[in-house]
């Protein structure tokens, strides 16, 4: 009888991502299962391999539905109040409109046995930091010198059209300008220094290209040599032999914490906190840690891997900086727009 | 027609094509072998043979479409070699009629003269004229699709006289027309041939139509010519078992030279009976010869006499005044013979046994397989 | 035929499966489409469009897209008529390699196509290091993200759309009308202009009507090649999709591409329709 509710429920979720609705209604669940959306590719994997069978012991079915951040949220919206997934993994940018809209409830924290091992800066009270995304520069060393922080691209001419810049579309994008206009003067509220520095600078930009992807296929071929990357792209560069540097700018890394939220309308609360507890627990963390994955872990009790540390360590992850996405989701769709007329040919 | 119409529209006189040891081949394969022929200036003279046989190949060189591997074509004893096609001022109708589609039919006749720098005044003055020399004048902004078969095929001819051509050339130009229509159009044809005076080379399969049309007609065989003439000459002296069964009708009995002098020949046929043809024929005792006759040829009777040769009938058909016989020799070998109806005739019962004699003064004999000449 | 010109419910069964799909698939979507473009915070309006149009920078988005179509048309039309004039004057076995080197493009993935584009264009990459070696440019020459790299790789890439329609065309076409014009008197130049590009117009219409399409809705291409200083409406509706969430205004814009490439390319079929187009493909 499980067996025949398990497969239901793979074929229902199966139809539920083709049709992108709500139109079947979760009503044959399990009473202990769980449907996570979580990012495709090694996400996806290394959740499958780790959390899985960890869950599967507590009696705890968990469904792994791969599906972009972005994605997530549009179906939740689409969904209108009969969520496809119990639980999401969102990006602060996606978690403040998935606030706005309602689509997220808050967390009851006493649920989660591992929650004290978090750093403060870690519990979100719509859900557990699992691990964080750490946002700095990446350059080619074979291109460009080691550049210091985000003024040395405008200064330095040497950096003179081999940098890559993305929109406000981008969210790893959008945390450099925000720290950009903060060292001119600006912030989450005044992206102004930026569009003023870049009308004046746009001779000079390498290219402003529309996707991370298209950033790192142009890297790879050599057309630029400086882009706005995360831990991950830089590591992902290197295992494909592409010569390719992480720098922390001097200002400071703009970090992104990937929480796990609690759907509104889920239907089984209980094995959402379960896995929550599991994501952020040392034993799966320890797991998440290694490569291919390597996950910066939130749990305390959790060391780093040398691998990790070439990167950041602990120490460093203190002084990482989470901006206000309340605010930034306020701005974007102006600073988008802004950007688009300034940059536009 | 009126005879200033006439005037006008025959600007430039027919002239004479001689066509001299013309051979072609495509990819190794012959096409046309060393075919020579002449159409004197005015007439019109008609390309006749089965399908394959090289007759278009020999239109298209004629043309400028192609050029021949070898020989020489002369319009009035220009060569026309070193002639571009499109400078040769020979008008062609082609089997699909080729009108352009996107044009009207005034379009279309003005075609030539747009190419060759008519002003326009003298341009619309002129395609007005061949319209009406195809009858087609309330058709001229009409597109060729708008058009019955017959239509579209006159529209091709008076495209093709629109620039004076010296020679006309065309090609299976009523083969996409029903029987009546056909017909009709044949004789339109030769209507405005005689009233022009250009030089005509018409190409068919069909001999019915090849004898209606030309005044002389060239019959082709696999690329070679393999006999020239009027139609006359063509049915009553073949000079080749093609040509003899390619024109008309011709019954065959594959026989046997078995003797002759300087006045007679004679033949042994399959059912062992002898035929003795008033006329010397130089086969050697022993050959092997086709002995052919037209079914007007052949005189049925009753009852058996010497020189008859048994048949049974196995058809009548009615054809006008005429009947048509289909017969089987006792060997197998079917026959035709035609009676008038006027005639008294036996009684026609299917399945019995009829006698015929054949015209031994008209009947043809031809080498057969293995034959050996005397001479 | 004409049991299936005038649709009656006898004829259900012929058109029936057609039509519910159509409606299922096609109209559905684009009433529900329809249906958010018009709502605003105070209900059902057509604030979105008026938002839209009062906006210069949106409209120049447009005009970009439309003129970005009638490029790639105008380029795919250069490039391709002389290759349909070769198969025209090809034997059997040139045209069937034609036809395999046409549709050869055609079996990679669009998307491996455009990055392969990368390759070329670039700084480092061939047509650059080309004119370096060859000495006609002192400075490495960077056509990633300019409008003239896009169309060039799109031109590559909408290629066989344009070709094949006209290839079809071709080989139906009656090979004695060049014959016909030639031995009245007309030179290459003329049985071109006069007799092969009419032939050819049918197919070349329809080739258009493919290419703009295509060319003005090619997100990935427009993206990766054309970067984010060109903008054009696809990449514009996807980020106010995808990024920012305004779904209505999205959706007006959706139906601003719709209808502007619509008109366009419903200009090109009327102007196929002419009487001296119309049954001689």
């Amino acid at each position: 009888m499980n067996h025949f509710n398990s497969n239901r429920r793979q074929f229902n979720l199966a139809l539920a991502a083709l049709a992108g609705s709500a139109l079947l209604p979760g009503t044959a669940r399990a009473a202990s299962s769980v449907v996570a959306a979580v990012f495709p590719g090694s996400w996806e994997d290394a959740y499958r391999r780790t959390l899985v069978p960890m869950l599967a012991k507590s009696g705890v079915e968990l469904i792994i539905a791969p599906m972009l951040a972005q994605d997530q949220l549009a179906k939740a919206i689409a969904a209108g109040g009969k969520p496809a997934y119990d639980a999401l993994l969102l990006s602060p940018g996606q978690t403040a409109e998935a606030v706005d809209r309602g689509l997220i409830e808050k967390i009851d924290t006493s649920k989660l046995a591992n929650w004290n091992k978090l750093d403060d800066k870690l519990k979100s009270p719509w859900g557990p930091t699992v691990t964080v995304e750490v946002n700095g520069i990446a350059y080619n060393p074979e291109l460009v010198p080691r550049p210091k922080g985000y003024k040395d691209l405008f200064t330095n001419p040497a950096y003179d059209g081999k940098v890559a810049w993305l929109g406000f579309g981008s969210n790893s994008a959008t945390m450099a300008w925000v720290e950009i206009a903060r060292l001119y003067g600006g912030g989450e509220d005044n992206m102004q220094p930026v569009f003023d520095l870049l009308r004046k600078h746009l001779p000079k930009i390498g290219a402003i290209a529309n996707s991370g992807n298209a950033q790192m296929a142009l890297f790879q071929q050599r057309e630029i040599g400086v882009f706005m990357a995360s831990t991950n792209n830089v590591s992902r560069l290197k295992t494909m032999g592409v010569p390719c540097e992480f720098v922390h700018p001097e200002s400071g890394s703009p970090a992104v914490p990937v929480n796990i939220h609690l759907t509104k309308g889920a239907a089984n609360p209980a094995a959402v906190y379960a896995y929550m507890d599991a994501a952020i627990s040392a034993a799966a963390q320890n797991q998440l840690k290694m490569p291919p994955v390597e996950q910066i872990p939130t749990n305390r009790d959790v060391a780093f891997t040398p691998s990790l540390e070439a990167f950041v360590t602990r120490e460093q992850m203190a002084k990482f900086i989470y901006q206000d996405w309340v605010k930034i989701n306020k701005n974007r769709a102006a600073w988008t727009a802004e950007f688009d007329r300034i940059v536009k040919k | 027609m009126d005879m200033n119409l006439n005037a006008h529209v025959r600007a430039a006189q027919g002239k004479a094509l001689s066509v001299r040891r013309l051979t072609h081949s495509y990819d190794q394969k012959i096409a046309l072998g060393d075919v020579s022929f002449e159409v004197p200036a005015g007439e019109i003279v008609a390309l006749l043979g089965p399908s394959g046989c090289g007759k278009s190949t020999l239109l298209k060189s004629i043309a400028g479409l192609i050029r021949p591997s070898r020989g020489e074509i002369r319009l009035d004893d220009v060569d026309l070699a070193p002639i571009p096609c499109q400078s040769r001022r020979i008008g062609m109708v082609f089997q699909s009629y080729a009108l352009f589609p996107h044009m009207t039919v005034s379009e279309n006749v003005a075609y030539g003269l747009v190419s060759h720098g008519t002003p326009r005044a003298e341009r619309s003055a002129r395609v007005e004229q061949l319209l009406k020399l195809v009858r087609l004048e309330a058709y001229g902004s009409r597109l060729p699709r708008e058009l019955s078969g017959g239509q579209q095929q006159r529209v091709a001819v008076a495209r093709a006289l629109a620039v004076n051509p010296s020679l006309l050339l065309l090609d299976e130009p009523f083969g996409a027309l029903d029987r009546a229509l056909r017909a009709e159009l044949q004789v339109e044809l030769i209507r405005m041939q005689q009233s022009l005076g250009i030089t005509t080379l018409i190409v068919t399969h069909d001999q019915e139509e090849a004898q209606t049309v030309a005044d002389r007609l060239v019959l082709m065989n696999e690329g070679c010519v393999e006999q020239v003439g009027t139609p006359e000459e063509l049915y009553d002296h073949p000079v080749s078992l093609f040509a003899n069964t390619f024109m008309g009708h011709a019954s065959i009995i594959h026989c046997e030279a078995v003797g002759g002098d300087d006045t007679h020949t004679v033949l042994q046929l399959p059912d062992q009976s002898v035929l003795t043809l008033p006329r010397p024929l130089g086969f050697l005792a022993g050959s092997k010869v086709v002995l052919t006759f037209r079914p007007e040829d052949a005189e049925v009777s009753e009852s058996a006499a010497p020189g008859l040769l048994p048949a049974r009938l196995l058809h009548c058909t009615t054809l006008g005044a005429h009947l048509q016989m289909d017969l089987q020799l006792q060997d197998g070998t079917p026959v035709k013979a035609q009676a008038s109806r006027r005639a008294r005739l036996p009684s026609l019962e299917t399945g019995r046994t009829l006698f015929i004699q054949i015209d031994v003064q008209r009947c043809h004999l031809f080498p057969g397989a293995g034959a050996t000449s005397s001479t | 035929m004409n049991a299936l010109a005038a649709p009656s419910l006898r004829n259900l069964p012929y058109f029936g499966p057609m039509l519910t799909a159509s409606v299922l698939f096609f109209l559905a979507p684009l009433v529900v489409l329809a249906v958010y473009s018009f709502s605003s915070p105070e209900g059902a309006s057509l604030a979105n469009y008026a938002r839209f149009a009062n906006d210069e920078f949106s409209v120049s988005v447009l005009i970009d897209t439309i003129r970005l179509g009638g490029s790639v048309v105008l380029g795919t039309t250069l490039l391709g008529l002389p290759i349909a004039l070769l198969y025209w004057h090809a034997g059997p076995r040139i045209r069937q390699w034609l036809i395999f080197l046409i549709l050869l493009p055609m079996l990679v993935s669009n998307v491996v196509r455009t990055f392969a584009w990368i390759v070329i264009l670039g700084r480092q990459g061939l047509i650059s290091s080309t004119l370096l070696y060859t000495g006609l440019s002192s400075t490495p020459t960077n056509l990633m993200y300019t409008e003239f790299g896009l169309i060039l790789a799109l031109c590559q890439i909408e290629l066989p759309l344009l070709l094949l329609p006209i290839i079809a065309v071709l080989s139906r076409a009656n090979r004695s009308l060049v014959d016909a014009a030639r031995m009245l008197g007309a030179g290459s130049w003329r049985v071109l202009l006069t007799v092969l590009v009419p032939v050819m117009l049918p197919g070349l219409l329809a080739g258009w009507i493919l290419v703009f399409a295509s060319a003005c809705t090619s997100y990935v291409t427009q993206a990766v090649i054309g970067g984010a200083r060109l903008i054009y409406l696809p990449q514009f509706i996807y980020r106010e999709v995808g990024v920012l969430f305004s779904w209505p205004y999205a959706a007006a814009v959706a139906f601003v591409l719709l209808v502007s490439t619509g008109v366009v390319m419903l200009s090109i079929s009327a102007l196929s329709r002419h009487r001296r187009l119309v049954g001689h493909a």
